[in-house]
């Protein structure tokens, strides 16, 4: 029996939360691969004393106990990246082994890091900062009068937005509200929200040319690709489609959007040729994982690829917009066992190789 | 441990869907142990059963004794195979038979209960009257077969300009008069169809949808009732998961598609949740541990709304959206049927619950 503490908001799991169900059924599974798993918060550890006021699930019924600290600290889930968790994990790390020992990288990063590779350019989307309203401009000018601008730190597509210039006025499209500046009024806002702030020397905002990943009835889609190191360290990974909400512009579950399995969404919509387009994602999904590690200098635990497909006459072209490095906690689609039985599976190769020579357990 | 087989297709032995087995991982979990088989596997002789397991992820074959009870709410099983297991003293999680389609909807409208619901049916032995119906119902009817599940062979069939719109599996075909009359001569030679008017349940973009109300028994032997919403192709006529459809949380669903009126919508549909299965089960001496009714929300004037009952299922296919809840309620139900029909179960004071370290 293995014992796995896993760090998350401990105050989500309730019923009605998105990811409710993919915390039960890693309680519930657990026990089937001789683990005993429990969820915490940074508030519950008691790093004096190297206790754990833990939350464990037995059967269906929510139960608090006193553990010691666990032999492994599962911190891959998207809450266990902001800071308190970081920290929180930094102390426990001389007495644990830690899931997800890489902290991820900020969309500018990754974008650089990529850009000056040798694999996987073609599916880059060009993003650069914008500082001045000249920047601004003239990125406009670039890319057709329409541009993307996503927050430099941000997730979960909050702060997105997309920005247009026609006849001299700038309409500006956020989640389901459009606004519209004339060329006199712009300055003063983009000052105030989209120039970066006082003091800092950082950009606010990414720009993007905006890339038209959408249903045929209009709603933003993309494809999440999902990779999970499984027994024995190897990657595992499945895909499924987040399709946003139709008056959004972003796709993501937050903005009242839904899932679909890849192959049943790629056959409505591609028709006859979607079995090119599934086999250029798996493809990916195959190929970028063990690429991706080849630039990070830790080993990663799971890699979440966000694809956009943009139809062509042919069939798609494919765009990366995102790699996130903290989705341990699965989204609840039909194929999320498979992924959390390899995140099971991983918790037993990480205890049979670290385990005895750093004397835990 | 409780053992518990689940009688299952062949063909999900050989595929065992991430879904099966995920019950599997989890009912370790609830003291349970679940196994997989399909009539085929089972030896009556010796009583035993050749099972599927899965241990550590790894699926391997085993001979088993009868378990204690028998789920065969995915796959009815032979008569036969039903009585030999309960002969040998195994308890059928779903001995409900369920009546025909067009006996559940004579049965409701006799009983008037629920009247307001039902869309009217016909069962037809030939092509005959098709005509008659296309001119009652607005041009617009379905046909479905009498035996039919998941949506296959449904039909929609609209009358425009004396052409004859069919669309079946999201595919649409026109046909001219002489050209429908063969079609639909071939049709009638292999089945019995059922004729029911089209029921307009759309979303604002178009797409069918119906809303799964779906009550399994649980905790105690009380029904666990469930909501999701079920939206289908756009080209479809049918809004299940075979034809690339999705699900949503039912609020977010009927707030998006009726804004301020979807409290409403939503507490007409927890009455019928409440009520009907327990109203259902009393027709029937035997328990049946789920009821699931398909839900069609038409829109009338404005803001106005009327439910339409689809169908009613005995036997569930797993409901998107809340499967891990759905799976949970199924092994507190294992335990509930345990607990009553094992009394004195020696195995049961073994406690599975392990202790904290």
């Amino acid at each position: 029996m293995i014992t796995v503490g896993k760090l998350w908001n401990v105050r989500k799991m309730h019923e009605g939360h998105k990811f409710y169900d993919t915390y039960t059924a890693i309680c519930h599974m657990a026990n089937h691969f001789d683990i005993d798993l429990f969820f915490f918060s940074p508030e519950d550890v008691d790093i004096e004393n190297m206790t754990i006021d833990a939350l464990f699930l037995e059967r269906s019924r929510q139960v608090r106990r006193k553990v010691r600290i666990p032999a492994i600290v599962d911190d891959s889930a998207d809450f266990a990246n902001n800071k308190l968790c970081r920290e929180i994990a930094q102390k426990l790390k001389r007495y644990t082994i830690l899931v997800q020992p890489f902290a991820g990288y900020s969309k500018m990063k990754t974008y650089q890091l990529l850009r000056e590779g040798d694999r996987f350019k073609e599916l880059l989307i060009p993003t650069a900062p914008v500082k001045t309203i000249e920047d601004l401009e003239s990125l406009l000018g670039q890319y057709d009068g329409r541009l993307f601008m996503k927050p430099r730190n941000g997730s979960g597509g909050r702060g997105a937005f997309m920005i247009e210039i026609t006849r001299g006025q700038y309409k500006l499209h956020a989640k389901r509200k459009k606004t519209t500046f004339s060329s006199e009024d712009f300055p003063s806002y983009f000052h105030q929200n989209i120039a970066p702030l006082p003091g800092n020397r950082y950009a606010r905002y990414l720009a993007q040319p905006v890339i038209n990943s959408e249903r045929l009835t209009g709603e933003a889609c993309d494809v999440r690709i999902h990779v999970q190191r499984g027994a024995g360290g190897a990657f595992t990974h499945t895909s499924f489609v987040r399709i946003g909400h139709p008056e959004g512009i972003v796709s993501n579950l937050a903005g009242g959007g839904y899932l679909m399995p890849a192959e049943g969404f790629l056959r409505n919509e591609f028709g006859k040729s979607w079995r090119g387009i599934y086999a250029k994602l798996e493809e990916i999904a195959i190929g970028f994982p063990e690429y991706w590690q080849s630039l990070i200098p830790v080993t990663t635990a799971n890699i979440g690829i966000d694809v956009g497909i943009q139809k062509t006459l042919k069939g798609g072209s494919f765009h990366i917009f995102e790699i996130n490095s903290h989705c341990g906690m699965v989204f609840p689609h039909i194929q999320a066992f498979r992924i959390i039985q390899a995140l099971l599976e991983y918790y037993h190769h990480l205890y049979d190789n670290f385990a005895m020579e750093r004397n835990i357990g | 441990m409780i053992t518990v087989g689940r009688l299952v297709l062949r063909q999900y032995q050989r595929n065992i869907n991430s879904l099966l087995s995920a019950m599997m991982y989890m009912a370790n979990h609830f003291g349970i142990r679940l196994f997989l088989f399909s009539g085929n596997d089972i030896n009556f002789k010796s009583k035993t059963i050749d099972a599927l397991f899965i241990e550590y992820g790894i699926s391997m074959r085993n001979t088993t004794l009868f378990p204690h009870l028998l789920d065969n709410s995915q796959a009815i099983g032979r008569e036969s195979t039903r009585e030999a297991f309960t002969k040998a003293g195994t308890i059928l999680v779903q001995p409900f038979v369920k009546p025909s389609k067009m006996q559940t909807f004579q049965l409701l409208l006799e009983n008037k209960r629920f009247n307001e619901l039902l869309i009217p049916h016909f069962l037809l032995d030939g092509p005959e009257l098709l005509e008659k119906y296309l001119r009652e119902f607005n041009r617009q009817i379905v046909m479905k077969p009498e035996k039919g599940s998941g949506g296959i062979g449904v039909m929609k069939i609209s009358k425009k300009n004396n052409k004859y719109h069919i669309i079946s599996e999201n595919e649409l075909t026109v046909l001219s008069k002489n050209e429908w009359i063969a079609c639909s001569n071939a049709l009638f030679q292999k089945k019995r169809y059922i004729v029911q008017p089209y029921i307009q349940s759309r979303t604002k973009s178009g797409a069918p949808f119906d809303i799964r109300i779906h009550a399994r028994r649980g905790k105690g032997g009380n029904f666990i009732v469930d909501y999701a919403p079920r939206i289908g192709n756009p080209a479809g006529i049918v809004s299940n998961m075979h034809s690339g459809g999705y699900t949503l949380p039912i609020d977010i669903f009927l707030k998006l598609e009726w804004g301020e009126t979807a409290k409403e919508i939503q507490a007409g549909l927890s009455e019928i949740g409440d009520t009907f299965p327990e109203y259902y089960q009393s027709f029937f001496d035997q328990t049946t541990s789920f009821v699931g009714l398909d839900i069609g929300i038409e829109r009338i004037a404005k803001n106005g709304f009327r439910f339409r009952l689809f169908e009613v299922n005995a036997y569930p296919a797993f409901c998107p959206g809340i499967i891990i809840k759905d799976a949970v309620t199924q092994f507190e139900y294992y335990r509930y049927l345990y607990e009553k029909y094992y009394p004195n179960d020696q195995v049961r004071q073994r406690d599975v619950l392990k202790p904290a370290q």
